[in-house]
């Protein structure tokens, strides 16, 4: 059998939780830990841990963004383009100087990519 | 000075032209690399078949889509991809550049020229799969494709649209046969297209330069997998062939493909299979090897006048292991075209070439493209050349046999001897008829056997001189008796005049 990517325990683990509290909650946690062991996973736990918080993030609607830019930003330019995302964003910067100027703002498997350099590929393309 | 100017201009045009636009990107992170497969997460929205960019411009193929990941085979050197890697979508479903730029040319699978002539200049791209024409596009074979090869024409006709399957063991002369059949395309207004998949440099490089010093290249595209490329540049190779042919049967053209070979192309496709982890079957290929080549060769087709009348022959290539032609890639090949042609080891060695097994050998819907003075001439051929194998082995045990026997097995000799011919010698329809027909009417029955060859170059140059405008007439077509009575003469004259 294949074994399940961190991402899809993460999903049961969420399933499971989700709504519980209190003596419930740790009831279910203490199960699901039983179930890696089981599944000889357990070693894996810090994947499973991150592709949790993921998981649930983008479960109650909170997008994760990473912007990267040739220099760094003033706060409220970051704060402007998070708007744009929506109300619950979580914001992540990063520099990348080859970049030239603009921004690269990654949103899950989307890339808008509104950088220099990549403008001037472009251009390159066009007069070639 | 004012040259430089003009440029400047120009490019302050072109740059203020430009128009500034955001660019919006999926991509998918690379988990895993292995023998040129990869796995990919992310990539939510990719479809089958799409063209995926890796970095350093390296093109892959997503193949399997699954609930978490994707995996996807790499076209080129995978060395330089690396976990993390960023992968990105193309939007593009694989496809190949075509256009009449195209003839002439040696190209890989994807479409890139490799014969160092520079780029080719082609504006259209086809996809590599495509769905085969429809039941309504069709019409039934009716036009003669001559190989040039007696043999063949006589008794296994080729049509236009027709897929004849050339079978045999290595070393057996099966890409002679489909070499011959390009070099007798000269001047019938066809296209030809080679595909060799997985064939070695040298041999490709051999078969392109014979085409050369033919003339042949003029008319003729050649597709290349080499054995040192990965496999899935081979798996693209037939389908990348078959887009081009497309493009000119769309045009109303009449194109020929010849795939060289499938064997190696079942190979390419189970090693890719294999490494994606899908599930094998008989001798490891897996589930859909026959569809792939069942898609294939389905696109070989003759459209109607409504769809532009094109057509597109194809002769794909199998080599058996020890003339076995029950293994699994033979039997399903044979099942999907319309009959094959069977070449032997023994008869190779018995100096009989081509090697054809006129028993083993069928054409299917062949006949009914073959000209009328053909079919009237190889019309007894099949049958008595059948009785003579038979009487053949019979008369090896006993020896003396009845003077009936004896002549139909003299007869027998003669006519496997005239069947022979030499490698790039095709030998036009006209010229076959008669020399088909004065063997038939006994004309050649006073000479010796092993002489036949130079008998029959006697006789053909002959007619060449004094009867060009009667091989004319045979060309078109005419068979009527008149015609058949000028023959017969002509022969009673050949005769006489030694």
């Amino acid at each position: 059998m294949a074994t399940l990517l961190p991402k899809q325990y993460a999903k049961i683990l969420y399933e499971l939780t989700n709504g519980k509290s209190g003596s419930d909650l740790e009831k279910t946690v203490e199960a699901f830990v039983t179930f890696l062991v089981q599944e000889r996973v357990i070693t894996k736990k810090e994947y499973i841990l991150t592709a949790f918080k993921e998981y649930a993030k983008t479960q109650e609607g909170i997008q994760k963004i990473l912007i990267t830019s040739a220099r760094t930003m003033s706060d409220s330019l970051i704060e402007k383009i998070a708007h744009i995302f929506g109300k619950k964003v979580e914001v992540d910067t990063a520099i990348d100087a080859s970049l030239i100027g603009g921004i690269v703002v990654r949103s899950g498997d989307t890339i808008l990519d509104a950088s220099v350099k990549t403008q001037l590929e472009q251009l390159q393309r066009q007069l070639s | 000075m004012s040259y430089t100017d003009n440029v400047i201009q120009t490019l302050k045009k072109n740059i203020e032209q430009f128009e500034k636009h955001v660019q919006t990107e999926e991509v998918g992170t690379v988990i895993e690399v292995k023998d040129g497969i990869t796995r990919m997460t992310g990539l939510t929205n990719c479809q089958s078949q799409e063209m995926l960019e890796f970095p350093g411009g390296t093109y892959g193929i997503a193949l399997n889509l699954e609930e978490e990941t994707v995996g996807a085979v790499i076209l080129g050197d995978y060395t330089h991809i690396k976990e993390g890697d960023e992968v990105k979508r193309t939007g593009r479903i694989i496809s190949v550049p075509v256009g009449d730029a195209m003839i002439g040319r040696v190209v890989n699978a994807i479409g890139v020229a490799i014969d160092g002539h520079g780029d080719i200049n082609t504006k259209e791209f086809y996809p590599v799969e495509r769905v085969a024409p429809g039941v309504m596009t069709r019409e039934p074979v009716n036009t003669p494709m001559q190989t040039g090869i007696k043999a063949i024409d006589a008794l296994i006709p080729v049509g236009r649209g027709q897929r004849e399957l050339i079978i045999g063991d290595r070393q057996t002369g099966k890409t002679a046969i489909a070499i011959d059949t390009i070099l007798n395309q000269k001047g019938q207004d066809i296209i030809c297209v080679y595909v060799a998949i997985g064939q070695k440099e040298s041999k490709v490089a051999r078969i392109v330069s014979k085409l050369q010093e033919a003339g042949a290249m003029e008319y003729t595209v050649v597709v290349s997998s080499g054995a040192s490329e990965p496999a899935p540049m081979s798996y693209l190779a037939p389908y990348s062939g078959c887009a081009i042919a497309e493009y000119f049967a769309d045009k109303g053209k009449d194109v020929l493909i010849i795939y060289d070979d499938l064997t190696k192309h079942a190979w390419a496709y189970r090693e890719m299979s294999l490494l994606l982890r899908r599930p094998p079957g008989r001798e490891a290929y897996p589930g859909d090897v026959f569809y792939l080549h069942s898609r294939l060769l389905e696109r070989a087709c003759n459209l109607n006048e409504k769809y532009g009348g094109g057509s597109i022959t194809a002769l794909p290539i199998i080599e058996t292991q020890g003339g076995d032609i029950s293994a699994y890639v033979p039997t399903n090949v044979i099942s999907i075209t319309d009959g094959q042609i069977f070449l032997e080891t023994d008869l190779f060695y018995r100096g009989i070439r081509p090697a054809l097994n006129v028993g083993l050998s069928v054409s299917r819907v062949g006949g009914a493209a073959q000209t009328k003075p053909m079919k009237k001439v190889a019309g007894s051929l099949k049958l008595g050349l059948a009785q003579f194998r038979e009487l053949e082995a019979f008369a090896q045990f006993s020896s003396d046999v009845d003077p009936e026997t004896k002549k139909q097995i003299d007869r027998g000799r003669r006519m496997t001897e005239l069947l022979k011919q030499p490698q790039f010698s095709p030998m036009p329809v006209e010229e076959q008829v008669v020399s088909l027909f004065a063997m038939g009417e006994g004309y050649f029955d006073d000479f010796p056997v092993d002489k036949m060859k130079e008998t029959e170059e006697t006789f053909l140059t002959f007619f060449r001189s004094a009867k060009s405008s009667l091989l004319e007439d045979i060309l078109k077509g005419d068979w009527s008796d008149e015609t058949k009575k000028a023959v017969q003469s002509a022969c009673d004259e050949w005769k006489k005049s030694l």
